[in-house]
């Protein structure tokens, strides 16, 4: 498609493969939790059995906030926010703003978690680095999300990284891009019959090819989900306001007015919750109160976009009076070219705009990176490993990553399973993902040869896959006359995907083997 | 709905152009019947239409569903083994 | 300039050079792009364009043939943004005020 000079083409392969072996198995790593982590609310509903599926903000919100409003230190009273936790139960954390050592905003206050009756089941004091941390019930989602976002890494340095690895991939679209000199005569061609170099390019490249839009938009939007606030925000708040990210934070996304410190009762919630919810059409993600009890407040609802948008709506309500004030854009005050830029970062990279339909295309998505990730790394080693035989370790290592790693996550949900209703999931969720995982690689080592290590891995998937919807009913989770008869079709769906998928898997394997017994040596063709 | 309708569409069209690609009918061996330039870049503006018209419609949600939708459907035909490539 | 001069010239550029002017580059573009309708706009489009200003920065440096080109290009960014920023500071070396209403 584009044809650059020979030389230029060639520092664009090196560029391209060499960020791609270095980076590539980390990078894979980013890409597969996240192609599960689209699902992550349906994941955290089938695995933990949730079977409520009214909001909490529509039920009752107000008496327990001015409960915990009553027992909670005034000095936290500053900002509170409520948002849905586990089984559609209330979060509350009630705090101030405060600077950290550094000057880095924090916030600090007392997180509460509710159970469904509404009655405090925790209380944790704390900044917000401290008090927020997985659930025993979201065990699974939590450990998912995180290895997507930081590789379990620590603040700063594991965002730092998975920007890093989003950059990788930003630099192998736009490289692939201009390597492929016949991309759209090529986008249909996967010649089977080849020299194993020919198919295993023509595969990457056809997967490459078609998602190219995507994986350019993804990793745009990661690394600056993941650059934002670790390296943008420090600087342009120097740059902007002499390193006040306070007063940044302020600027962006603050409501302003004339602050009137009387004190007055909070309006009624549940009335603005019921105002919220008529007027968007759906039940609010998220309620942000500011100045709680004060003549000042305000409260903030966020909910999905309307349909056909991509961007949230939020509302803003008087706080003291509980009378809708307008909606406002996501970011800003009013409507704005930026606003509206950053409002669609999240959208963009989480493909939650427009519920299942989206999340479905999403996680197709994600499963084509995975594959141009993968079918990267093997063509790299096909063109080499002939010449050189120290490279079998490599290629022993990308397919255990490359198998081990959705094995291990598969692991990590039968953990989860068996677990939770013990009440042990946050410990033991990642201890079985790293026990599958070292399983992997001894298997990596010791497993006689490339292909029966690779067949092998790929049974215990399909196996496993099949075998998690039985376990979580055996672990006491609903069966699927109760989980429809609640309304919860996700517990049903995701059970029927994991049934397909092993069983598909199984049937190729097996299909694979068949074939393999049949057919004569495959043939060369020429390269073309 | 709009969207669907624009969605199935692109498919069919994308189906079309996958029966005709010219370089995937030479490598499984089937002689003749690739599209000529004319009707490749017809189809083509056929796949991309509906899109345009979800976008210019203000829908950006379809509008990115089916581009999205668009990508793996495209990714999957590629897969299908069409008469001949079993030589 | 020697041929393995010309290389490292071009590494620095499209390595450490393409990330401290994307940098660079991004604070001082917050002083100059006007604010837009909610007085934003300046804030928080570098911050979104950031990862695109390296992107580019990277693969103009690999790319252009003309090396003092790439060079000059840099250079003058680092220069011209880095001069926003340290303006700034040496007025007002106190500010916590915006840049601009």
């Amino acid at each position: 498609m584009i044809h650059l000079p020979r030389e230029e083409t060639k520092l664009m392969v090196a560029v391209h493969g060499w960020s791609g072996i270095l980076l590539g198995l980390l990078l894979y790593a980013v890409v597969i939790t996240g192609m599960a982590a689209v699902f992550a609310v349906e994941i955290g509903e089938w695995s933990a059995g949730h079977v409520e599926t009214r909001s909490a903000f529509e039920r009752p919100i107000d008496q327990p906030v001015r409960a915990l409003a009553a027992s909670t230190p005034q000095k936290y009273h500053e900002g509170v926010d409520l948002f849905e936790i586990g089984d559609h139960n209330l979060g509350v954390f009630f705090h101030h703003h405060d600077l950290d050592a550094s000057g880095t905003p924090i916030s600090r206050g007392i997180y509460y978690q509710l159970d469904r009756d509404g009655h405090v089941a925790s209380a944790r004091e704390g900044t917000d680095e401290d008090v927020f941390g997985p659930r025993n019930d979201d065990a699974l989602s939590s450990f998912l999300v995180d290895t997507h976002v930081r590789l379990h890494v620590p603040d700063p340095w594991g965002l730092l990284l998975t920007g890093i690895l989003g950059l990788a991939m930003l630099v192998a679209a736009i490289s692939g891009l201009l390597i492929h000199r016949h991309l759209l005569k090529d986008i249909f061609t996967l010649r089977r019959k080849a020299h194993p170099v020919l198919v295993d390019r023509d595969r990457h490249s056809v997967a490459g090819s078609w998602s190219l839009p995507f994986a350019f938009i993804l990793a745009f939007t990661g690394s600056f989900f993941s650059f934002y606030g670790t390296v943008g925000v420090p600087i342009v708040a120097m740059s902007a306001f002499g390193g006040d990210q306070q007063a940044l934070s302020d600027a962006v996304f603050g409501n302003p007015g004339t602050p009137n410190p009387t004190p007055h009762a909070i309006g009624n919630l549940d009335r603005i919750a019921a105002d919220a919810i008529k007027r968007s059409g759906d039940a609010p993600t998220y309620m942000a109160i500011e100045n709680f009890g004060r003549a000042d407040a305000a409260v903030t609802t966020y909910h999905h976009p309307k349909a056909g948008d991509i961007e949230p709506i939020t509302l803003l309500y008087n706080g003291a009076t509980a009378r809708f004030e307008r909606e406002k854009p996501s970011i800003g005050t009013r409507p704005s070219a930026g606003g509206t830029l950053v409002a669609i970062m999240s959208p963009l990279h989480f493909g939650d705009f427009a519920g299942v339909f989206s999340k479905a295309v999403w996680f197709g998505l994600g499963f084509a990176m995975c594959y141009v990730t993968l079918t990267g790394l093997r063509l790299w080693l096909a063109r080499r490993v002939e010449r050189m035989r120290s490279l079998d370790w490599l290629e022993r290592t990308v397919t255990v990553v490359g198998f081990g790693l959705p094995l291990a996550l598969l692991g990590a949900a039968v953990g989860f399973l068996v677990t939770m209703p013990l009440g042990s999931a946050v410990f033991w969720t990642p201890a079985v993902f790293l026990a599958v995982s070292a399983a992997a690689i001894l298997a990596g080592f010791i497993v006689p040869t490339h292909a029966l290590l690779s067949r092998a891995l790929q049974i215990a998937i399909a196996v496993l896959l099949i075998a998690l919807p039985l376990i979580r009913l055996a672990a006491g989770g609903p069966g699927w006359p109760t989980a429809l008869a609640v309304g919860q079709p996700s517990i049903m769906a995701v059970d029927l995907a994991m049934l397909l998928g092993g069983g598909w898997m199984l049937w190729r394997l097996i299909g694979q083997r068949r074939k393999q017994l049949a057919r004569p040596a495959p043939t060369l063709q020429p390269a073309e | 709905m709009l969207a669907a309708a624009a969605i199935l569409f692109s498919l069919a069209m994308i189906l079309l152009l996958w029966r005709g690609d010219p370089k995937r009918r030479r490598t499984t061996g089937q002689r003749g019947g690739a599209d000529s330039a004319g009707r490749r870049r017809l189809l083509v503006a056929g796949m991309l239409a509906p899109g345009l018209i979800l976008a210019l419609g203000g829908d950006s949600a379809a509008f990115l569903v089916w581009l999205g939708s668009c990508v793996i459907a495209g990714w999957l035909a590629a897969q299908i083994q069409g008469p001949g490539a079993a030589r | 300039m020697s041929p393995t001069a010309r290389k490292w010239t071009r590494i620095g550029f499209a390595g450490p050079g393409a990330i401290i002017v994307a940098i660079v580059t991004m604070a001082g573009m917050a002083l100059w792009l006007p604010g837009g309708a909610a007085g934003i706009d300046n804030l928080v489009v570098p911050l979104v364009l950031v990862p695109l200003i390296w992107a580019l920065l990277f693969f103009h440096a690999c790319l252009d043939r003309n090396l003092a080109r790439v060079v000059v290009l840099s250079i003058g960014l680092l220069v011209l943004h880095g001069g926003l920023v340290a303006h700034k500071f040496l007025d007002k070396p106190a500010v916590t005020q915006e840049a601009h209403p």
